[in-house]
């Protein structure tokens, strides 16, 4: 389960805005770099959960696998920023940030990449990566090519 | 349960934008360290526990506070320099006060957000790098994904509420507007001039549904609140005010700061949030129920933070606090009073220190233009469930029941 990648030009580095690789979450932040999307999976009670985190929240255990996930989803909040808080978003002022419940459970806060929308909860989402400065990737998220 | 310990001494500077810029937190507690012990008609020798909340750098950390002011302490605390602390900052010095661990508390917020280093939000913060801690920054914020400022946290989760409810925006704008009438009254707020309905519903989004009226003002000021067992307070100089109950901050996955139980902020569970009513742990120390409380302060850092607080302190059912708040019941001589100083829309954001200053001044009369009419009990709450009721001299733990 491969996902789109685009590139995205920053005036510099914007590597200050991307929390550390850590034995918790490498696997994570590598797989995006590659173009997949995975979450943790609980072994023994079987639930998703996101962020990374070493323990179940649900049940306790520390054994979990890696599961990839579609990238398809629906909006389940959102909101549009008017002031800019960031340079690197400078440029995209008014945007929009989604909560997106993705298949199985998960939600993730990712940016909209269309910008002239009024998002519904609801509305069919799907994932692309945005490939930063450096290599790494981020979730962000387009109404385009949804289901 | 019992607790036996009253505020016996308070002080306040006004609080505004850039106020104290060109001072320092350690100056501007001076002051209001003197003027509380002046009021409580102590010495400054008296005073042998301190707790600070907000340090370095926005304030002064509790080494060099005591140091500084020439306070010689027995216990001393500091939580995060986070503003969600003001009601465990109180609880801890009321349960030093009965273990014995000291006899006179100083609750210090003597800060400058001025020197923050920039906006929340913004790079140059000096919190910034908490955003990037493993799971996310205090209020929510995702930087890679042009998700900062505490604002952007309550957004999310105020969207999902007021569909579920099916609340119109519209509705937020009674908190604004109630709470800058209050702020006219009060000499110590930051934002004085009167807000209409116009010019509320003209107003910017900041961060969308939010405009630029429903935040709070980031101030520069400082309060002090001496707390002590309530058999030293009665031979204070002013009268009394008892703590009567309080209950402890909620924390866990379910639990999320600038939002409510059961919106599914990030993994947060999706859920039909019960608000507990008049169950709750501080009504049963104070022998009082939801009804008996007759002013509301809560941590209102954006407004509809206020309207989970109304709803998890019990005063009204899930989803209902939007209409609640509606045709007078929060004014000053409405049903139960809100945020009666100006709260941190209007008075000024120092973590809800003013308005702890507010409950006090209420409890003695001494609000003036604002002075809630024979208010007997005050209480502060946040959206995590943290509380505080308080009690005017000669109301005790039970009095009403």
């Amino acid at each position: 389960m491969t996902l789109p990648i685009i590139e995205r030009v920053f005036p510099g580095e914007p590597d200050d805005l991307l929390p550390a690789v850590t034995s918790d979450n490498e696997p994570y932040w590598t797989a995006l770099a590659r173009g997949e999307l995975l979450t943790q999976s609980c072994t023994q009670c079987a639930r998703l959960r996101f962020p990374v985190m070493p323990v179940c929240p649900y049940c306790g255990s520390t054994n979990t696998e890696w599961r990839a996930l579609s990238g398809e989803g629906e909006v389940f909040s959102w909101v549009r920023y008017h002031r800019c808080f960031l340079q690197e978003f400078a440029d995209l002022i008014p945007y929009v940030v989604i909560t997106a419940q993705l298949d199985r459970g998960v939600r993730i806060i990712g940016r909209l990449l269309e910008r002239d929308v009024i998002p519904v909860t609801g509305m069919p989402v799907t994932t692309i990566l945005e490939r930063w400065p450096g290599g790494r990737c981020v979730p962000v998220f387009s109404l385009s090519g949804a289901k | 349960m019992k607790v036996a310990a009253a505020i016996t001494g308070v002080a306040s500077t006004a609080f505004g934008p850039r106020k104290f810029a060109d001072r320092t937190a350690i100056s501007v507690a001076s002051e209001v360290v003197a003027a509380a012990l002046a009021d409580a008609g102590l010495e400054r020798s008296q005073l042998d526990g301190l707790i600070v909340h907000i340090g370095s750098p926005r304030g002064a950390d509790y080494d060099v506070a005591a140091s500084l002011l020439g306070l010689n302490v027995r216990f001393a605390a500091q939580p995060w320099s986070h503003g969600r602390f003001t009601a465990t900052v109180i609880q801890h010095a009321a349960m030093a006060l009965e273990v014995g661990l000291a006899d006179y508390v100083l609750c210090l917020a003597s800060y400058r957000n001025s020197s923050a280093g920039g906006r929340h939000g913004t790079k140059t913060r000096s919190t910034f790098h908490e955003y990037l801690r493993q799971g996310g920054g205090p209020h929510g914020e995702t930087p890679h994904a042009g998700f900062t400022a505490p604002l952007a946290g309550t957004g999310m989760a105020a969207r999902r509420y007021f569909d579920k409810y099916k609340i119109s925006l519209e509705k937020l704008a009674t908190l604004a507007l109630t709470q800058r009438r209050y702020a006219t009254l009060n000499p110590l707020a930051a934002m004085r001039k009167p807000l209409t309905a116009d010019e509320y519903f003209n107003s910017r989004y900041i961060v969308e549904p939010l405009r630029i009226f429903d935040c709070s003002v980031e101030v520069d000021g400082a309060v002090a609140v001496i707390i002590t067992t309530a058999d030293r307070a009665r031979d204070g100089r002013k009268p009394p005010v008892h703590l009567l109950g309080f209950q402890g901050i909620n924390a866990g996955p379910n639990e999320f700061g600038m939002g409510q139980p059961g919106l599914g902020f990030n993994q947060a569970e999706v859920f039909d949030y019960v608000a507990p009513g008049g169950d709750q742990m501080m009504y049963r120390m104070a022998g009082l129920q939801p009804a008996d409380i007759d002013m509301l302060q809560v941590y209102d850092a954006f407004s509809p933070m206020t309207l989970w607080a109304i709803e998890r302190m019990g005063h009204c059912k899930t989803g209902e606090a939007a209409d609640w708040i509606q045709n007078g019941r929060i004014d000053q001589n409405g049903e139960l009073p809100l945020n009666t100083s100006g709260g941190m829309l209007s008075e000024g954001h120092l973590n809800g220190w003013p308005q702890i200053a507010e409950i006090v001044r209420q409890l003695r009369n001494e609000a003036g233009e604002r002075q809630i009419p024979d208010a007997k009990t005050g209480q502060w709450g946040t959206g995590l469930g943290d509380a505080l009721i308080f009690g005017r001299d000669g109301v005790q733990p039970g009095a009403l029941a």
